[in-house]
């Protein structure tokens, strides 16, 4: 059971898994489950399109998008992610499915901006632990500009995600 | 006549450019057929790493290391055609068709390819898409794409501005552009450091090089090892927040770059709180050897000291949203003075990032064709009675109240979690079910508490 005080130390992310499938939901899971997570308060959403950058800038606390890769239309992607991560306290980690793609798409996906390009459901975690600094690093500096109501609010845990991601969104 | 019988004999003496790529996309083997057809001798191609994503240098020597580059199904086992163009040195462009067969292991893990060309050119006119299919290559065609609107999109915006700070910065932005040397961009968070760092990748017009950006925050030595063994040159290494590499990481990328001598340039981004002096080596956390690297440093001036450039910074951002608006979309004109005038009396913590973010959100609510105060954000639509006014004595918080609420948004926010199951939503906030059907009775009751603030 969290206490007040665990919930109130804690930093809070928005974690936004983009998937057509359920290719990489189990490896999203793990990862969070680990005990480095246990230091932020994390709200996960599934949702096959990714947030519009005005959900982006509308959020209060930071959010960290990991969308899967496919070859096909990989234009509109990289274009989301450029301007996605670009947006204060959003960072993007990119999920290829294989090596293969990887190959193929990584430096456009990291000259997009995609902070951490993952290859294997195995690497979720390490990919995750690893831009989980730069996130709090962002949430310390950005909380200061919170009302305190609002700085509670947003530690509140499980996301309201029919106000935020729309119909398309799924709870987990 | 004596015919080769072994098989990479086979290979190298046939009339046909026959090439092999192992799955690091190195050259391993050439034959004579393919070194006369790009015009380059054998052994300067055999070793040398394909470039995917290399643009065709605009000026100088073709660039056959890109050309040569297998169709991203290629690699997806399946047997892959499509035209491969050199440009010869006369600048004349070959084509010829070529066919792309996967050698993969037991566990369907590729090896490498094997690329088989026709034995002739085709001719100018003749078509490169067979029928009813399609031989090009969307994805590198996509990729490309993307580089060019990159390229085209990123300018220096962030200097945009009369003041002596942004002009003092854009001059030193503009001797890194001549000289091609590594930059180091330093600024208060917000002000847009990366963005000019790869505005200056952009603008090097000559620039064939790949940009691998990366994040330094939080960055494992073996992911930044494992990077950099990825990051073949040409190319530009993108480090934001260098100053958070360990000392070990740090050593190994300015290794990296002696190594490399010149394919790598480094553009580098930091973090500022407060003033930073022009540059002495040991005022930054850096190791050495990296910090006389990033000799050449540009400050980024903070927005709240030079807010004379702020009205054609927002007018930038406003010009950009209607970009990006649809045809016939919205289209506004910019910022009423009343409006400017709200945000000119802000102190900008978040800087040029949180001023794109207002100017969008703005844009958003507004019905034009001006952007008008009411349009803005309560923050701004106050920031003038806030800077008039003393400030007040804190506000007395009603805690019983304040608590009420809470534990009402809690218990939406469980039940909603729990797809409305009150049992699993009771198990959630840790109480037995009758408690919280009395939760929910007592709120019935007294709706005057209401969650979100």
């Amino acid at each position: 059971m969290t206490s007040a005080q665990e919930l109130l130390d804690r930093t809070p992310i928005d974690l936004t898994l983009v998937e057509s499938g359920e290719c990489w939901i189990a490896g999203i899971r793990r990862a969070i489950a680990s005990p480095v997570w246990e230091r932020y308060a994390t709200r996960l959403e599934c949702s096959p399109q990714p947030p519009t950058l005005q959900q982006l800038r509308l959020s209060k606390v930071p959010t960290l998008v990991c969308v899967e890769v496919e070859l096909r239309d990989a234009l509109p992607l990289l274009q989301w992610i450029a301007e996605a991560s670009e947006l204060s306290g959003v960072v993007v980690v990119a999920l290829c499915d294989s090596r293969r793609q990887c190959a193929l798409l990584e430096p456009a996906l990291r000259e997009a901006g995609a902070l951490r390009v993952v290859e294997e459901v195995g690497g979720v975690a390490s990919a995750l632990a690893s831009v989980l600094p730069g996130i709090e690093q962002d949430w310390r500096r950005r909380e200061g500009g919170l009302a305190p109501l609002e700085s509670l609010w947003v530690r509140l845990p499980w996301r309201k995600h029919a106000a935020r991601l729309g119909a398309g969104g799924k709870p987990t | 006549m004596d015919r080769p019988s072994a098989p990479l004999e086979l290979l190298a003496a046939a009339a046909s450019p026959v090439y092999l790529i192992d799955s690091h996309w190195r050259l391993t083997l050439v034959n004579q057929a393919l070194a006369d057809w790009v015009e380059a001798p054998v052994e300067q191609l055999v070793g040398r790493r394909l470039a995917y994503h290399s643009e065709p240098l605009q000026d100088g020597a073709p660039n056959c290391l890109a050309d040569l580059c297998p169709p991203p199904g290629a690699w997806l086992g399946e047997e892959t055609r499509c035209v491969v163009e050199v440009q010869r040195a006369d600048r004349r462009v070959r084509r010829r068709r070529f066919r792309f067969l996967t050698l993969l292991t037991s566990q369907n893990e590729p090896l490498g390819l094997l690329a088989w060309g026709e034995p002739r050119d085709l001719s100018p006119g003749e078509p490169t898409e067979p029928a009813g299919g399609s031989w090009s290559d969307e994805l590198h065609r996509q990729v490309r794409q993307f580089r060019r609107e990159r390229a085209a999109a990123l300018a220096l915006d962030p200097l945009i501005g009369s003041s002596t700070a942004a002009r003092q910065a854009a001059a030193l932005v503009q001797i890194a552009l001549r000289s091609g040397c590594d930059l180091l961009v330093l600024g208060p968070p917000g002000s847009g450091q990366q963005r000019v760092a790869c505005a200056v990748h952009y603008a090097d017009r000559k620039n064939d090089a790949v940009l691998w950006r990366f994040d330094c925050v939080g960055l494992p030595l073996g992911e930044l090892e494992h990077l950099l063994a990825k990051a073949a040159p040409p190319c530009t290494l993108l480090a934001a927040n260098i100053d958070h590499l360990g000392a070990e990481s740090q050593q190994l990328l300015a290794r990296t770059l002696d190594r490399q001598q010149g394919g790598v340039r480094l553009l580098a981004t930091m973090d500022t709180h407060g003033p930073v002096g022009s540059g002495a080596p040991e005022q930054l956390p850096l190791d050495p050897s990296l910090a006389a690297k990033l000799s050449l440093r540009v400050c980024l001036p903070a927005l709240a000291e030079r807010l004379e450039d702020l009205p054609a910074l927002a007018q930038l951002f406003v010009e950009r949203e209607n970009a990006a608006q649809p045809e016939g979309g919205k289209q506004l004109a910019g910022f009423d003075s009343a409006a400017l005038q709200r945000l000119t009396s802000y102190a900008w913590p978040g800087d040029v990032a949180q001023l794109a973010v207002v100017v969008a959100t703005a844009y958003a609510t507004a019905k034009g064709p001006w952007i008008t105060a009411s349009d803005l954000p309560p923050t701004f639509r106050h920031s003038q009675v806030a800077a008039a006014t003393r400030p007040a004595p804190p506000e007395p918080v009603d805690l019983d109240s304040l608590l009420r609420s809470v534990e009402r948004e809690l218990i939406d926010r469980a039940i909603e979690q729990a797809g409305g199951n009150r049992s699993e939503a009771a198990r959630l906030l840790g109480m037995t079910r009758a408690r919280l059907y009395r939760r929910i009775e007592s709120f019935e009751a007294d709706p005057a508490s209401e969650g979100d603030p």
